[in-house]
């Protein structure tokens, strides 16, 4: 546990980050409600996870696949695809951040957040990606560290 | 006051082959049979991870210490989870405490009637279906300054589970499989899941444990600001991608409707 001191200032701008994100979602809801048609919120397949690129380190599905040196599944460095810095931003599916379901995103433009994954969403498709090659009988090693 | 055999003589009449008692029994046992059967429907993915054999013996017992008491069925496992508890293999009877131990099968089982009561509860229980939930004016009516202080009320159909195996994974893979296939029982790992309902639908979602502390904090009442705070010490973001979390916590969990109102402190 990491024992951090939050200024006055830096705790406003935590505040004030929420309530930015509080009128977003409501614009993108009054939006939805607005087009008549109701967006699928997440439009995911988890077996895009084991494919590659991938969008966060210890995701490759094999070895080769990942970035930097590695020797087998789950030990590459970084995201294979191109980074980007925000939801709806990804150029392929899979390629998507967060939203619960990281890099299963079934459609172009439908990803939830940032890649390389912030550190919330990292341990989320890590816990996915060992689950899913558990099921699969796929050996994968470490990740390495942040 | 209860009848005597001769009273059972006299109003039910008997058959060649059975006495009055036996034929009053076979209705007393079906209606037993019923409680089991909608036991079990109330638990499905627990009865299909025990076995019948299994979940029949722990729904016989707890119907033998919680009999039936509501005029609806649907109270009838309410008290099902605690039930599992009381009666774990490793309770201490003395202390009537857990020995402590690792995370082991009865957390699981435990675990596992918890969520599928809750989302038992959030099906039946009040929604929004009807009724207005957190809109763009009303938060266009915050000026900075107050965001600290104001409270949201949470929808009366979300509740917070904590939980220590990865059930809201598990849970789907057995409702998405055929019955007779056999989902690998999962590896202890501590796990949060928002259970809600939109459009008479039950939703889960998983949840870090960052935003459980928060969500858990404003369901409880507290302002924003104090909310925000129950994470700021515990959890490894710097500020910057704090901030950038909550952005998108907060944006995700507007459009899932976890929240009906704010509240304004007085004065």
């Amino acid at each position: 546990m990491l024992e951090r001191s939050v200024s006055r200032r830096n705790f406003s701008k935590l505040t004030l980050a929420a309530a930015a994100g509080m009128v977003a979602g409501s614009s993108t809801a009054l939006a939805a409600e607005g087009s008549g048609t109701k967006k699928k919120e997440f439009p995911v397949d988890p077996a895009l996870l084991l494919q590659d690129p991938n969008v966060c380190r210890g995701l490759n599905s094999c070895k080769g696949k990942g970035k930097g040196e590695h020797a087998c599944a789950g030990q590459g460095a970084c995201a294979t695809v191109d980074a980007h810095s925000c939801n709806g931003t990804n150029q392929c599916k899979g390629q998507g951040g967060c939203g619960g379901y990281p890099g299963q995103n079934s459609c172009k433009e439908q990803g939830h957040c940032a890649v390389p994954l912030s550190k919330d969403s990292w341990a989320l498709a890590r816990k996915q990606f060992e689950h899913l090659m558990k099921d699969l009988d796929k050996k994968f090693g470490a990740a390495s560290a942040a | 006051m209860p009848m005597t055999r001769h009273g059972l003589e006299q109003m039910v009449t008997r058959s060649e082959k059975l006495s009055a008692r036996a034929r009053l029994s076979i209705y007393a046992n079906a209606y037993y049979a019923r409680l089991l059967e909608c036991l079990g429907d109330s638990y499905p993915v627990l009865k299909r991870t025990l076995g019948e054999e299994a979940f029949n013996a722990f729904a016989f017992g707890y119907l033998q210490k919680y009999p039936s008491r509501s005029y609806t069925l649907g109270k009838l496992g309410e008290r099902f989870p605690e039930y599992l508890a009381e009666t774990r293999p490793d309770i201490d009877k003395a202390t009537s405490s857990v020995i402590q131990g690792t995370v082991s099968w009865p957390d699981f089982l435990i675990d596992l009637a918890r969520l599928e009561r809750t989302i038992a509860e959030v099906f039946d229980g009040p929604g929004i279906e009807k009724t207005a939930v957190l809109s763009t004016e009303q938060l266009g009516g915050i000026t900075p300054d107050k965001w600290m202080v104001v409270r949201l009320r949470t929808v009366p159909c979300l509740r917070l589970l904590a939980v220590q195996y990865p059930l809201n994974e598990y849970y789907s893979a057995v409702r998405q499989s055929p019955d007779e296939s056999t989902i690998p029982l999962p590896t202890p790992a501590e796990s949060h899941i928002a259970v809600t309902r939109r459009d008479y639908i039950v939703r889960r979602h998983d949840l870090s444990h960052s935003q459980y502390l928060i969500l858990n904090a404003l369901k409880e009442g507290r302002t924003l600001g104090d909310s925000i705070a129950s994470v700021t010490d515990c959890c490894d973001f710097t500020d910057e991608e704090l901030e950038s979390e909550l952005r998108q916590w907060f944006k995700n969990w507007i459009c899932q409707q976890f929240f009906d109102s704010i509240i304004l402190p007085s004065g």
